[in-house]
């Protein structure tokens, strides 16, 4: 071979090694990099917790004026740096939470903490006079405390002290009267619950048109101008981009959801959106499953004296199940990566008791939600992402999987 | 017995009809309504009615103002999602041929799930992908030359997060397009003492060819009708045409998000407008991705 | 032979050793035997395909390799040029001597073997490019640009390959739109041009139509004169129109080897009488 031959055999070569290893390293820069990110801050309580932070005015209940100091052991577990009140019983530091805000959170609370006996909410409301939750995980705004000369004073972050500031300050105590905390926000509970939704109802309006149209297309339309004028439109359908969905939704579906009752942008909307938007995507994989039923089946079950409908309900769907389940799984990653067509139609403020006639805010959605502020959260962004990434991921290997397993079975059927 | 059965199959028969029908039907209604509410804002007997010409053209996009022109956003879109797109394609036709051809099986197929799973990947996450790292990548290249950019919301960094999300959909098609290419061509090929490589770029990768231009395609409708992603990353400059790669950018899916919810009247129903004008450009495109393609397929054809 | 003369002509020109090599291809074996076959197994993973073939196939004449599916008779042509190497599960031991070398050693060169050795398939098999295109790809691999070495180079080869009169109004025309018998040729003519000592045929009318048919078989009386060719074919009447001596291969082994006229008038071997006589295949 000639040296010029050689070398762009060499150049060849080396270039598709370099894109493959190219499009290996994206895979893996975006997945290493949402998990980085969203790993630390993702715990159990993020998906029970509500979305919005609750604020807690505590003071003594009616048996005592104040709490007065005693004297606790620090834990031995308790990391040496982590400021902790011997006089009130609980440790404190200084943290980042999922919502990006500077706080102070407890991360150790006595059993016998007076905070944690004789504190009752404040607050004007239902809970009004229940017992103020004092856990690990809420966060302290300010403490209401009596000096050594028994003066009223203040301290704690509201004040513009840090944990270790606070705790020094509550040594000097003698009682404490009353407290601001939180409840920390950032729970995706909601949005979780949207989600649900939103797949439930999007797969039960799309799937059975989904499915009857796979089956007229794939087993009963006749191969001329009027079926091929169907074939394009929906394969139009399929190049829509999702926003225009989302625009689609308000011109028309908006107007017939109002008129059965349902105002402003909701959750029904959205699904019935979500529904049109997968029709395209789910009667391609529905007549691709069909059309894996050996035609021999059809055959053998109308020799038999069967029906048309009695064949296809009761040797072609079952034959082409696996296929279906796996447009099924398919549709369902769709819905939850979705954002563009739901910001239209659900809105993007998180509703947490998410109701099919409300608005709300799917995961997707409220990543795009926190993304979109003067100040992104890029943490929560990330942990939100990191869990659509595993649902949508198992899905997909699922799928793999099924079809796997029937493209095994088709095997053995051969030999 | 035997009028309750077949009359039980015209019943589904006609069930079927009708949900290919209403599928199909939906192309048609999304178009009728989503373009008569787009050209709303141009009509008389809207109040604060816009004319079509300084809406099509117009350099300024100021919502303050009342300025609404979509020529730039038009210029940016294209430039962004053809670079974008562009940059995809040779990445996708070299890592098909690799998963086609040269790979052994495992590792094609470990490659297939690579494409596979990065197709999976929903668009929000490239979105925050994109925010923290591209938009820190492009950032770092700037000011290597001296430039400072809007925290890296950029062309570039919109034109990088396309290259990406469309990568995927191209290599899918061109892995189906390679495969489809007869065995027995490379087998006449390597005969004829062509090395392997030589048999993959001028037999394999032509044979793919039409393939290859049905995934560029897609790949750029995908990258015209993005729109959470890019929104992230795009900037939405004010005035345009962006002539630099490190100055920030508006596309018409970013424009249309701008603020969705803090709007009404005009605002808001410009954005379907600029929705009609996103569908014009995705159907004129793939028109003349068309009309190339029949181009090149005469040229080979020798006609 | 103004191409032979032109090809001979750049070669001469070019410093480059491979040329030189591919032009002392030109050179007569001579000892007469362009392939001696010595102790040839083969192997697809477990399954022994070619079980100890020995032979030598004669220069400048038409060897045919008849015998039912399945004996390997296209798996030892495909030993010629080395084409087993793409089936991974293959395993190759003896030795194949070729121009003094042992084609099946390490060191040989499988791009420049292949070049001098053409191959034509079962299926026509041109490539989804111009009838030009076609004819001059083996050449364009090499690394030849010039635009009028090439036309000629082209030319030389489609009137060889009797199929210039057909074709040299529209050689831009995409290979697809020729009839499966044109398109057939147009592969024997893509090896041609290549100015291989040695042409393979792995069955090359089996897809083709009786006239196209004869017309490969005029063909390759022609090229014979020029070129040793080995065809395997199913046909009979085929081996027997065509070929100068005929193998027999049954189930991996080489039955009988003989000139053809003794193998279809005195056969040997019972099986080789069985099978010519149609009991069997």
């Amino acid at each position: 071979m000639t040296n010029s031959r050689k070398f762009k055999n060499f150049l060849r070569s080396g270039s598709t090694l370099l894109a493959t290893l190219l499009v290996v390293f994206v895979l893996v820069s975006v997945i290493a990099y949402i998990f980085s990110n969203g790993w630390g801050t993702l715990d159990a309580s993020m998906f029970s917790g509500d979305y919005y932070a609750t604020n807690i005015l505590a003071r003594t209940d009616e048996s005592i004026e104040a709490l007065e100091a005693g004297s606790f052991d620090r834990p031995a577990a308790l990391d040496a740096d982590i400021p902790f009140s011997s006089n009130y019983g609980f440790a404190i530091r200084d943290e980042v939470n999922r919502e990006n805000n500077k706080v102070q959170s407890l991360v150790y609370v006595d059993p016998n903490s007076p905070l944690a006996h004789n504190m009752v909410i404040a607050t004007a409301g239902n809970k009004q006079g229940k017992k103020a939750p004092f856990e690990v995980g809420t966060t302290l705004l300010v403490v209401d405390a009596l000096d050594l000369e028994g003066n009223r004073t203040s301290h704690g972050q509201r004040k513009g002290e840090s944990a270790e500031e606070l705790v020094a300050a509550l040594d000097e105590t003698i009682a404490i009267t009353g407290y601001q905390s939180q409840i920390p926000g950032g729970g995706i509970r909601g949005p979780i619950i949207s989600t649900l939704i939103l797949i439930g109802m999007s797969m039960l309006f799309s799937m059975p048109i989904a499915l009857s149209a796979a089956i007229y297309l794939q087993r009963l339309a006749k191969d001329n101008r009027f079926t091929r004028a169907i074939r394009t439109s929906i394969n139009l359908l399929a190049g829509v981009p999702s926003i225009i969905f989302g625009m689609m939704g308000i011109t028309v579906i908006f107007p017939i959801v109002q008129a059965l009752g349902v105002d402003g942008l909701s959750l029904l909307l959205g699904s019935l959106t979500m529904s049109i938007m997968l029709l395209p995507i789910l009667i391609r994989q529905s007549e691709e499953a069909l059309a894996s039923v050996p035609p021999s089946y059809t055959m053998a079950s109308l020799a038999l004296g069967a029906t048309e409908t009695q064949t296809l309900f009761k040797v072609v769907l079952p034959a082409a199940l696996p296929g279906i389940l796996s447009a099924f799984l398919l549709g369902i990653s769709r819905v939850i990566g979705e954002s563009a067509a739901l910001i239209f139609t659900i809105g993007t403020a998180v509703n947490e008791a998410p109701s099919l006639t409300g608005s709300g805010s799917t995961l997707a959605v409220l990543i795009w939600n926190l993304m979109g502020g003067e100040t992104p959260n890029f943490r929560l962004a990330s942990a939100v992402s990191l869990v659509i990434l595993a649902i949508v991921l198992i899905l997909n290997i699922t799928v793999k999987i099924i079809v796997g397993f029937t493209r095994k079975e088709e095997t053995k059927k051969v030999f | 017995m035997k009028g309750r059965r077949y009359l039980s199959d015209r019943i589904f028969r006609g069930i079927f009809l009708f949900a290919a029908l209403f599928a199909a039907a939906m192309i048609v209604l999304l178009l009728v309504f989503v373009t008569v509410r787009g050209i709303q804002p141009f009509l008389p007997s809207y109040p604060e009615r816009q004319s079509i010409l300084p809406f099509l053209t117009g350099m300024r996009w100021r919502a303050d103002q009342g300025v609404y022109g979509v020529g730039f956003i038009i210029i940016n879109t294209l430039v962004g999602s053809i670079l974008g797109g562009l940059l995809a394609l040779p990445l996708a036709v070299l890592s098909a041929i690799v998963i086609g051809r040269i790979a052994p099986p495992k590792i094609s197929q470990a490659l297939t799930t690579v494409v596979e799973t990065l197709a999976a990947i929903p668009s929000v996450v490239y979105g925050v992908f994109a925010a923290g790292k591209i938009t820190a990548l492009v950032d770092d290249i700037a000011s290597t030359f001296g430039i400072s950019t809007y925290g890296g919301s950029s062309q570039l960094a919109v034109i990088l997060l396309l290259a990406i999300m469309t990568y995927p959909t191209m290599t899918s098609l061109t892995i189906s397009g390679i495969k489809a290419v007869p065995l027995t061509l490379d087998s006449a090929s390597l005969a004829l003492g062509a090395t392997k490589m030589e048999t993959y770029f001028k037999v394999v990768i032509p044979g793919a060819r039409s393939s290859i231009f049905a995934g560029f395609s897609l790949g750029l409708g995908r990258a015209f009708g993005e729109a959470t992603a890019v929104s992230m990353v795009a900037g939405n400059a004010l005035i345009g045409p962006t002539t630099s790669l490190f100055e920030r950018t508006r596309t018409l899916t970013s424009t249309i998000l701008a603020g969705l919810h803090e709007t009404v009247g005009l605002d808001y129903d410009i954005r379907f407008s600029v929705g009609v004008v996103l569908m014009i450009i995705i159907l004129v495109t793939n028109a003349m991705i068309f009309g190339v393609k029949r181009h090149f397929d005469k040229k080979a054809e020798g006609k | 032979m103004k191409f032979m003369n032109r090809l001979k002509q750049n070669k001469d020109i070019s410093t480059d050793s491979d040329i030189i090599s591919a032009q002392s291809a030109l050179v007569d074996n001579p000892d007469g035997v362009a392939f001696d076959i010595r102790d040839l197994n083969l192997y697809y993973d477990d399954f022994q395909a070619l079980k100890d073939i020995n032979m030598e196939i004669k220069d400048r004449s038409v060897t045919a390799f008849i015998g039912p599916s399945g004996c390997g008779k296209s798996t030892l042509l495909r030993c010629l040029n080395r084409m087993n190497d793409l089936i991974e599960s293959s395993r190759v031991e003896g030795e194949i001597i070729h121009k003094g070398q042992n084609i099946n050693s390490p060191d040989t060169d499988v791009v420049k073997l292949r070049t001098e050795i053409g191959m034509v398939f079962q299926q026509p098999n041109p490539f989804p490019k111009s009838i030009f295109d076609n004819a001059a790809y083996g050449l364009v691999c090499q690394g030849h640009k010039n635009k009028s070495f090439l036309r000629e180079a082209v030319e030389e080869a489609l009137i060889k390959a009797a199929l210039w009169d057909e074709v040299k109004d529209h050689l831009k025309r995409n290979a697809d739109s020729l009839s499966g018998g044109q398109q057939q040729r147009l592969c024997i003519a893509r090896a041609i041009a290549l100015n291989p000592e040695i042409i393979l045929m792995d069955e090359p009318t089996s897809a083709l139509d009786p006239i196209a048919t004869s017309r490969i078989e005029d063909l390759i009386t022609q090229l014979k004169q020029e070129y040793t060719i080995v065809i395997v074919t199913h046909s009979m009447s085929q081996a027997a129109r065509v070929s100068d001596e005929t193998a027999f291969f049954l189930l991996g082994d080489l039955i009988e080897f003989d000139t053809t006229d003794n193998i279809f008038q005195n056969p040997r071997d019972s099986r080789t009488e069985d099978y010519i006589s149609g009991k069997f295949g």
